[in-house]
């Protein structure tokens, strides 16, 4: 069983692993990035650390502009990203032994796989996935 | 005994000895039959010695015992024949060579060959093979395998005394690439139980179990990032102990939250794990050790009088307080950055053997001058500055210099900068023969080589793929050019200038900051977001009236004295929205690839230091961003390096 932090995305959703999360952060002032475009919408300072925050829901192809006030940092791992979400729900408890594989729709979507709660289908984030994206898109 | 904590001395020390050797050795060639030089290269040749058998690297304890036992065949006959000087040198360059395999974590090369010429004693015609080609002499020794058995002979009684000083602590010596008998190294693998809670204070429990049952030598997460709170499920840690596994299994069992431990035996891995772990070190005087306990005493004092004023809500005293703390603060730093600097002379000591070769092989006769070799620079710096500056030095011996001169090697203060320049006596450098060749090599047209300020012509040799000599030479090659020169130069937050003229001679001068952790920085700001510029990139800030402002097509330009420069609004550079312009123009004057280019923003804000943070990932990857700083009141400000930042505009107006 794997703790997940739980957010909705317009009608999915969206679990991140608690695993990969440093601190959820209320309200952080964000500053502006020079050149700045796409997913990174700025940078906060986090303990004295400057952190660069990246939308999850325009990664994710959402158009919707609806945000949560909070944010999620994630670990050293995960290279201290903060991810601005959408509507945090709670954490709940997830069973990665009956992941399912990622729905063929989504595709490039940062999904590692799907798994079942309560008759809810939730889609786990790919971590690794994001930071691939990131790479390609501002690398070159 | 573990002796890997005295590897980076080991490495700095003998590359020290090294360097010395080299600079006797030139110094002898001139005066053939002065003692002390002999004398000296002897104490420096056994301190190699001792170091390195000590250390258990016995080839290089070998080969330094050798040239030990020729300079000691010197000393008793008073002179050295000129021949042995080259095979003197060869000698020292395969203990540099050796010295980078240990340094590079690899076997020590081999050094049969080397030996056995020396063991028919027919120095003069083995010279004569070795002269000019130590590295071919190297590569054919390479394949010969030493014999594996060879035992040092060299007790450690021999060692220098500093050195041994250090090492005296412990009685049993035991070489860092083989395990001590009686103790043992393995990789435990500690798992905690999922969920655990406190799972980095856990952590830091298991660490402490680990280090009471023997030497702790690595582990991850380590001590440090656990007591930053960082989260950790299992833990690998290096340890070196006689107790049995058994034994430590079940005291780790013992703290709760443990769910499993493991162990792994490697024994080259273990190796790596010791030798990778070395951080690079600097010497610091003890004396300014003695500073730091003072003045952190000095602080602790005032942090009690500061506590005191503030309950006591006694605002003078509080203010006096404050403003002697923020005093030691200013002497804290500024010895901070005392203990990161390193003479330049860690540097140019390897300049004499270099102009000694360059002069042999380009048959000119060149002698070096250096000025100021006790200037400090910060480490990190010192380290990116090698290549160019020993790359500025073969250029001047090649295109400088052109039968007989002299280069100088000068460093000196300028403010917050520190002025390094080489100089040569030679022909000088024509700025008409570079517009010339700019044009012929297509790189501009001949109206825009024309417009060229001298200044600038100079600054042409910086671009990729421009070289002014007519043929390749061996020494300079060429390969590596100028550009690479500006390039280093540059990413350090320096500044490169070139001054000459023909039959006047050259200089190239590297300004470069004293520290790269701390800045003085010029605060602008465009469309109400601060920007930090580096003081190093800002030539001088102007204002310019809207008449001063004139268009060349589509491009603004204004007059400098003789010179015409660009503008460029770096509001829109940054794809910021446009404030209508006013009466007055602010513009930062600055250098792209040589040119200066002025640099429109809404406002100065003013300069001050700041403490440069380093930019995580994916802000990294962003052209034009070199770091960020935070200032007082927590807002973050991005530093900007304007010349990406305009060539990225460049291309994108091209397309």
């Amino acid at each position: 069983m794997a703790l997940t932090l739980i957010f909705t995305l317009e009608e999915e959703v969206y679990g991140l692993e608690i695993d990969a999360i440093q601190e959820i952060i209320e309200e952080p002032a964000l500053h502006y990035v020079p050149r700045a475009e796409g997913v990174l919408t700025g940078a906060i300072n986090f303990h004295g650390q400057v952190l660069a925050v990246i939308d999850l829901p325009t990664l994710l192809g959402f158009p919707g502009r609806e945000r949560d006030h909070r944010q999620v940092v994630l670990t050293p791992e995960f290279k201290s990203l903060v991810l601005t979400v959408s509507n945090i729900q709670r954490i709940v408890k997830l069973d990665l032994t009956t992941l399912q594989p990622p729905p063929e729709n989504t595709q490039g979507r940062a999904i590692r796989g799907v798994a079942e709660l309560d008759e809810m289908m939730v889609k786990l984030l790919d971590t690794d996935e994001i930071i691939n994206q990131l790479e390609n898109q501002y690398g070159e | 005994m573990d002796m890997s904590q005295y590897r980076e001395l080991f490495l700095s020390e003998t590359r020290e000895h090294i360097n010395n050797l080299n600079q006797l050795v030139v110094t002898l060639e001139q005066e053939p039959d002065n003692r002390e030089i002999i004398d000296a290269l002897f104490r420096e040749a056994h301190s190699i010695k001792g170091m390195a058998a000590t250390m258990g690297f016995d080839r290089m304890a070998q080969l330094s015992h050798h040239l030990e036992d020729m300079l000691d065949g010197f000393r008793t006959t008073g002179e050295v024949p000129s021949p042995s000087v080259d095979y003197l040198l060869a000698g020292i360059d395969l203990l540099d060579g050796l010295l980078d395999d240990l340094q590079s974590n690899q076997p020590e090369r081999a050094i049969d060959s080397f030996m056995i010429c020396a063991s028919k004693e027919e120095l003069t015609p083995i010279a004569g093979i070795l002269q000019d080609t130590p590295e071919e002499v190297q590569t054919i020794v390479a394949i010969e395998e030493a014999p594996e058995e060879f035992q040092t002979t060299v007790a450690i009684e021999e060692a220098p005394e500093e050195f041994q000083a250090t090492v005296a602590i412990e009685e049993e010596v035991t070489p860092l690439t083989k395990a001590a008998p009686e103790s043992d190294a393995f990789q435990v693998l500690v798992e905690l139980a999922e969920n655990t809670p406190a799972a980095a204070a856990r952590g830091i429990l298991i660490l402490r179990e680990l280090e009471k049952s023997g030497e702790l030598m690595s582990s991850n997460p380590d001590m440090t990032a656990l007591r930053s709170g960082t989260p950790c499920h299992q833990i690998q840690a290096w340890l070196r102990t006689s107790l049995t596994k058994i034994h430590i299994e079940e005291a780790l069992l013992r703290i709760s939250g443990v769910a499993k431990v493991r162990f792994i035996d490697d024994r080259r891995k273990d190796e790596n794990s010791i030798r990778d772990e070395g951080d690079r070190t600097v010497r610091v005087r003890t004396g300014l050790l003695d500073q730091f306990v003072n003045l952190t005493g000095e602080l602790i004092t005032n942090r009690y009088m500061l506590n005191t004023a503030t309950s006591a809500r006694d605002w003078d005293k509080l203010t006096q307080t404050l403003s002697q703390t923020s005093r030691l603060i200013d002497d804290l730093h500024h010895h901070v950055l005392q203990a990161r600097l390193m003479p330049l002379e860690n540097i140019t000591g390897r300049l004499p053997r270099i102009i000694r070769d360059l002069s042999r092989k380009s048959d000119k006769k060149v002698a070096l001058r250096l000025i100021g070799a006790g200037v400090g620079i910060d480490r990190a710096i010192l380290e990116e500055l090698t290549d160019p500056l020993v790359h500025l030095v073969r250029n001047a011996v090649d295109h400088g210099i052109e039968k007989e001169g002299t280069v100088t090697v000068s460093a000196r203060r300028e403010k917050d900068l520190v002025l390094i320049e080489v100089a040569d006596d030679g022909k000088g450098m024509n700025p008409e023969h570079l517009r010339q060749k700019a044009v012929d090599r297509g790189l501009m047209t001949a109206p825009q080589a024309v417009s060229l300020c001298d200044r600038d012509a100079l600054m042409l040799v910086c671009q990729p793929g421009f070289s002014t000599a007519e043929t390749v030479t061996e020494t300079s090659g060429r390969g590596v050019g100028m550009d690479v020169v500006k390039e280093a130069v540059s990413s350090l937050g320096g500044t490169l200038e070139i001054i000459s003229a023909p039959g006047q001679g050259a200089r190239f001068q590297m300004r470069l900051p004293l520290s790269i952790a701390i800045i003085k920085i010029l605060l602008v700001s465009c469309a109400g977001h601060p920007l930090a510029i580096p003081i190093t990139r800002v030539q001088r800030t102007l204002d310019l009236s809207t008449s001063e402002i004139h268009y060349s097509g589509q491009k603004r330009v204004f007059h400098l004295g003789e010179e015409v420069v660009s503008l460029y609004s770096l509001t829109e550079t940054l794809g910021l929205p446009e404030v209508a312009a006013g009466e007055t123009t602010w513009v930062v004057l600055t250098e792209v690839h040589g040119r200066r280019v002025g640099l429109q923003v809404d406002h100065f804000l003013g300069q001050r230091e700041a403490f440069v943070k380093r930019l995580g990932f994916p802000l990294n990857l962003l052209p034009g961003l070199s770091g960020a700083t935070v200032e007082g009141n927590g807002h973050v400000v991005f530093i900007i390096d304007p010349q990406p930042l305009l060539e990225d505009r460049q291309l994108f107006s091209n397309d």
